[in-house]
């Protein structure tokens, strides 16, 4: 058993949200059987970093589906040259803020900031239950923003207790994702009792 | 009502949560049972309520006993209220379900956590949110690695409540806020105790208690940065192992017993114990306070007692009214350690009794009493660089072996008697500008023993009294000064000396003087000036050299023993005495013809040529009254 984080798509049984693929014993219970497992969700948007406790056998079932994103298990390691683009990619495709990753990040680097990430959405989802990224990418601009949406961001920025008067008309999603994400710094972030 | 709250649904007859006094619900509204008294969900979807009749901190928990193992049930926080389906929540109960956290926004359910246990009955759940962290416990410990401590950030406030998933049951309900940020252990009455192994009190939490006995049992008892324990009225005790108070912890009481007990206990860094009245008691080993620590009393008794107790850097331990001691092996004041005291007995005794070490420029070390008696006995009782040690009337006595005032002390006392005994009871070393003073306006000095000694530029004046020194060894050396008005003075034993030429005086109004032994030696440009009395020198060999002056106005003087003798331009005028002089022939010359010494003294043959013993009224002139004798030539 390891415990390993994933990019896993969410999925809704009833009005239940949960990672896609992995057991859960009310709701689908002949899932993977990576039990016990912990989901930080990209606010309402329909992916989740999970956490999860997982033999060698459930991972490479898990991993073999082409939506799950496999994290190394060493957080500790850097980006590779050759894993570079693979990881931005990836983050990008999820409308996760990916382009800023180089090869002198960690994957716990990565990992936390990604997290941080979600845990702005959060806040948006605690507003609407809208999701930003329904016909929006991250190059988006804030001009560009219906006013509700731009309310409901400076809503969850204020609650959040960060600043966002750098934001200009110009500005991008994936700009002020990755803004917050700094101004938050040293943050507390747990997800299935690690610490990122 | 005031938080927390609490609910054991006691009910005459089933009743709709959302009916019911003091909660609202969502989804398929629960149930109470009238039969049972206990809340039960309804049919195979999510439900829930929440107390509404208190306004909840953001930071909070709710609480609940799980009644049965069919579908789900578990507390609920930060609900939103009005019926709407936003809350975190936990859930567990039917077996092969497992136990989740999640939470619920507008109606839809996102799980944060899937553990793999089962519920277990009458257990009682309990979910807090502290900040953006959920955190479950399982009576009253943490849930741990099935569900984890988990961080999400959707709902920011709410009311405490419950949920459920289909039939799941849940009794004696609780809710409340969360403690603030300085956690406390508050206690108006009561008894204190920290025992055993293991308890421990981590940031930020609060054990508040009015009334009662508090025990924290088990291994590694701690109280770490910033926690108090306050008391009123008490008794506070820290037994076993290891027990500490660590790092800037305070414990204040008015009226109480304090004791630390066992091995290791210590006050470190920064601690403060102050208290008004009462006793405070350091027992055991290796106990000790130690730097920047306060244990200030106005009345009390204090001691430390064992060994190696100390008192170390700049602690103070002032004290209007009491008794100070420090008992044992190796107690020690050190470093700018101050003992004040008004009234009382202060007593340093046991090996090692040491005050030590001098900050620069301050004379740090300071032992002042008003009234009372100062003792400082046992060995190696030291008084070290730049103690004071100040008495207004008292007695003041070291006593033991190797008693030593070393380097800048002083001891000044307005009336009393000091006394030094022992061996090497010295007074040593002379400061640039300084002297190493023993003063007294009256009194009796006495320097008893052995190689008692004054070196150096010391000043033992007195206006009246009696000094001595006896034993071995006496010595006054290099520009020493024995001043009296009245009294009798007296240098006794072997190697009585005055040595050195220079300001050598022993000079005395009226009374007796006294040099005997053996070697009793005056030597170059001494004086010994005498109004009146009796001079006596006596012994082997019995001299005065190259001008020497012996003078005497009125009295007998006396050289006696082999070989006495007066060597060349030596003077020793008496004026009462029969006047004598021997020389040599070619020496006659020089001298009156009728200037002869009688045939009797001839026979001494002590004096040779070119000498003079020559009696004179003047004293100090060379002056011959009187020839009444012949002069015989060899």
């Amino acid at each position: 058993m390891a415990q390993r984080f994933y990019l896993i798509p969410i999925e809704t049984i009833g009005t239940t949200r949960l990672p896609k693929y992995l057991r859960h014993g009310r709701l689908r219970p002949d899932g993977i059987a990576a039990l016990p497992w912990s989901m930080k969700d990209f606010g309402n948007e329909d992916v989740g970093l999970v956490c999860a406790e997982i033999t060698d056998e459930q991972h490479t079932s898990l991993s073999s589906n082409i939506d799950v994103v496999s994290i190394p298990a060493n957080l500790d390691n850097s980006v590779s040259a050759i894993a570079l683009n693979v990881v931005r990619d990836a983050l990008e495709g999820l409308h996760i803020p990916g382009n800023w990753v180089t090869t002198s990040h960690t994957y716990r680097q990565v990992t936390r900031t990604v997290a941080l990430f979600f845990d702005f959405m959060q806040r948006v989802q605690g507003l609407t239950t809208e999701r930003l990224f329904s016909g929006r990418a991250l190059s988006a601009t804030w001009g560009s923003l219906p006013a509700g949406v731009k309310q409901v961001l400076r809503d969850a920025a204020t609650a959040g207790g960060l600043d966002y008067s750098f934001v200009t008309s110009s500005t991008t999603i994936r700009e002020i994702l990755l803004n917050f994400a700094g101004q938050w710094g040293s943050k507390t972030i747990l997800i299935g009792g690690v610490e990122l | 009502m005031a938080l927390p709250a609490t609910d054991t649904f006691t009910v005459a007859s089933d009743t709709y949560l959302g009916d019911y006094a003091n909660w609202d619900s969502w989804g398929v509204t629960p149930v109470l049972i009238g039969a049972t008294d206990i809340c039960r969900g309804d049919t195979g979807d999510y439900a829930g309520g929440n107390w509404v009749t208190d306004s909840f901190n953001a930071n909070q928990y709710s609480q609940a006993k799980l009644n049965v193992l069919t579908a789900y049930a578990g507390p609920a926080v930060r609900c939103a209220g009005g019926g709407t389906a936003t809350y975190y929540y936990f859930m567990t109960g039917q077996s092969g379900w497992d136990n989740e956290l999640g939470k619920a926004i507008a109606g839809t359910e996102t799980v944060l956590h899937a553990g793999l246990n089962d519920g277990v009955l009458n257990s009682v759940y309990r979910l807090e949110v502290n900040g953006t962290t959920l955190h479950v416990m399982k009576d009253g410990v943490a849930f741990g690695s099935d569900c984890p401590d988990h961080t999400d950030s959707s709902i920011s406030s709410g009311y405490a409540g419950m949920s459920f998933w289909g039939s799941g049951e849940l009794d004696n309900w609780g809710g409340g806020n969360l403690g603030g940020v300085a956690y406390t252990l508050t206690a108006t009455l009561g008894t204190f105790a920290e025992s055993g192994k293991a308890v421990v009190l981590k940031a930020d939490r609060k054990m508040a208690a009015v009334l009662g006995t508090y025990t924290e049992t088990g291994v590694a008892v701690g109280l770490r940065r910033g926690y108090t324990v306050a008391a009123v009225k008490g008794a506070f005790a820290e037994v076993g192992l290891a027990t500490g108070l660590r790092c800037a912890r305070r414990l204040p009481a008015a009226v109480g017993t304090f004791a630390e007990v066992g091995l290791a206990t210590g006050l470190r860094c920064a601690r403060r114990l102050p208290a008004a009245v009462g006793t405070f008691a350091e027992v055991g080993l290796a106990t000790g306070l130690r730097c920047a620590r306060k244990l200030p009393a106005a009345v009390g008794t204090f001691a430390e007692v064992g060994l190696a107790t100390g008192l170390r850097c700049a602690r103070k331990l002032p004290a209007a009214v009491g008794t100070f001691a420090e008992v044992g092996l190796a107690t020690g004041l050190l470093c700018a350690r101050k003992l004040p005291a008004a009234v009382g007995t202060f007593a340093f005794t046991g090996n090692a009794a040491d005050l030590i070490y001098t900050p620069v420029g301050i004379h740090h070390y300071t032992i002042t009493a008003v009234v009372g008696a100062f003792v400082f006995s046992g060995q190696v009782t030291a008084l070290r660089a730049a103690r004071q040690m100040t008495a207004a009337t008292g007695a003041i006595a070291e006593s033991g072996k190797a008693v030593n005032l070393i380097c800048v002390r002083r001891l000044t006392t307005v009336v009393g008697a000091f006394i030094f005994t022992g061996n090497a009871a010295t007074l040593t070393y002379t400061p640039v500008g300084a002297a190493y003073t023993l003063t007294a306006v009256t009194g009796a000095f006495s320097e008893v023993g052995i190689a008692a000694a004054l070196r150096a530029a010391r000043q033992l004046p007195a206006v009246a009294g009696t000094f001595a020194e006896a034993g071995q060894t006496v010595n006054l050396v290099c520009v020493r000064r024995l001043t009296a008005v009245l009294g009798t003075y007296s240098l006794s034993g072997k190697d009585v000396n005055l040595v050195k030429t220079g300001a050598y005086i022993l000079s005395a109004g009226t009374g007796a003087y006294n040099w005997a032994g053996l070697d009793a030696t005056l030597r170059t440009a001494r004086r010994m000036t005498a109004a009146a009395g009796t001079f006596t020198l006596t012994g082997l060999p019995a001299v005065l050299f190259r001008g020497r002056t012996l003078t005497a106005a009125l009295g007998t003087y006396a050289e006696t023993g082999l070989p006495v003798g007066l060597r060349a331009a030596r003077r020793l005028p008496v004026e009462s005495c029969a006047y004598s002089l021997i020389m040599w022939p070619a020496d006659l010359s020089k001298y009156p013809p009728d200037y002869i010494p009688p045939q009797d003294e001839r026979t001494l043959n002590l004096l040779r040529r070119g000498r003079v013993f020559m009696p004179d009224v003047g004293g100090r002139e060379m002056v011959l009254t009187k020839q009444a004798r012949t002069y015989h030539v060899d």
